[in-house]
């Protein structure tokens, strides 16, 4: 028995025939009213596959918050009871714990900041120039970029309740601070060249991440305000 | 931890296929879902399921052409819906198992012959379609084991076993004209 040659041709057989195999059939074409949790968890699945840099799999998010939520207690925990490969630290009020190739950010006094959006926050620096490539927006998010050519500029308002275990790619990157209108911000060039800014109001984490130069994107952050 | 993310690196034509496929095939994937789980919240699970299957290879499907995206679909909520019909009861075949059908597919075939691939064409349109679409995954897309696994949600054993089962089954209705 040869069969190599019997594979040949079944693969001959279903390269000629092999879409044709697969039957469509009209009634699936009947209109179907989803639901709005699914409406929800696609939505955020299409929002996700636009942001490059940080996924975060709303799937995943409620039991890696706590997971997170214990791993942050008992790091600070003066009895902390063992260690891992991560770096805990504050930086600019936000949590991080920093691992080889990602860093995973939770934000602090979530409790005492709005559970929702109340105030829309906006880039006020001239983007005539760009064109708007998505926008989304939620209780707890509000998302837009703009591209132009090779560049592109991602900013994002997160609610505090929503940034836990956010997960954010720092491979290769040093992250230090600045300062953006007064508060203390996390800032880094990441391993593909894109500037992040990552601070927090008091009220709402913003992150802002631009594939421009680095005096321009400072003044992209800088520029951001509440417009209603 | 790292497994729960997931670390795709689509660029922005990726994506923006990929929200078009969505729009355009949902519909019809919750009707492929829905005929078989006869339930709305299980079959918008499936739907999801299937989606971000997609997702997670898309990098490998995109290449393809629309039909072929549209057919991938098709075979992965399929596939999706009837996982989650037959929840723990899928095979889990052992590897003495997978050795006996090899060993009973010992059948002589003469492969060049047209007629031959004609046969091997009807054979699949017949069989269980768990079987024929991992098939068409394997020789029609040429995707590996492995990627069909993933894209399924099934192991890599699973993954041959239905191979084996279905070129066994294109042999013998080669040789005697029925699958059983």
């Amino acid at each position: 028995m040869n069969e190599k040659k019997f594979d040949k041709m079944l693969k001959s057989a279903l390269k000629e025939n092999g879409d044709e195999l697969i039957e469509v059939k009209e009634e699936w074409n009947e209109p179907h009213e989803f639901s709005p949790m699914f409406e929800e968890k696609m939505n955020n699945l299409i929002r996700q596959r636009k942001k490059p840099a940080f996924r975060v799999s709303r799937r995943f998010l409620q039991p890696a918050a706590a997971v997170a939520c214990v791993f942050a207690v008992l790091f600070f925990s003066p009895n902390a009871l063992f260690t891992t490969d991560a770096n805990v630290s504050t930086i600019a009020n936000i949590v991080v714990l920093s691992y080889d190739d990602h860093s995973d950010l939770t934000a602090v006094d979530v409790e005492n900041a709005p559970q929702t959006i109340k105030d829309i926050y906006e880039i006020t620096y001239d983007l005539s120039d760009y064109t708007l490539d998505y926008n989304y927006d939620d209780d707890r998010i509000h998302d837009i970029s703009y591209t132009k050519g090779d560049s592109w500029i991602d900013f994002s308002q997160y609610t505090k309740n929503f940034v836990r275990n956010l997960h954010i790619n720092t491979e290769d990157a040093v992250i230090t601070t600045t300062t953006i209108n007064d508060n203390e911000a996390i800032f880094f060039m990441d391993r593909n060249g894109n500037y992040w800014h990552i601070w927090d109001n008091g009220d709402y984490i913003f992150i802002l991440y631009a594939k421009t130069n680095k005096e321009i994107a400072i003044k992209i952050a800088e520029s951001v305000q509440k417009v209603e | 931890m790292l497994c729960m993310f997931m670390t795709l690196n689509d660029d922005k034509n990726d994506n923006d296929l990929f929200a078009e496929l969505y729009y355009k095939y949902r519909n019809m994937c919750y009707n492929i879902a829905y005929s078989i789980l006869k339930d709305k919240g299980r079959s918008e699970d499936a739907v999801h399921e299937a989606y971000l299957s997609l997702s997670q290879n898309f990098k490998k499907i995109s290449e393809k052409s629309y039909i072929q995206m549209r057919n991938y679909l098709i075979i992965i909520v399929r596939n999706t819906s009837l996982r989650i019909y037959n929840k723990n009861k899928w095979e889990y075949p052992n590897e003495n198992f997978i050795n006996t059908l090899i060993e009973y597919e010992d059948v002589q075939i003469y492969v060049e012959d047209k007629d031959y691939q004609e046969k091997a064409v009807e054979a699949l349109k017949k069989m269980d379609k768990k079987i024929s679409d991992v098939l068409i995954l394997k020789y029609t897309y040429n995707m590996k084991i492995n990627d069909i696994a993933d894209s399924l949600g099934i192991t890599i054993e699973n993954v041959k076993i239905r191979l084996l089962r279905g070129r066994k089954i294109i042999k013998k209705y080669i040789e005697e004209g029925n699958l059983k």
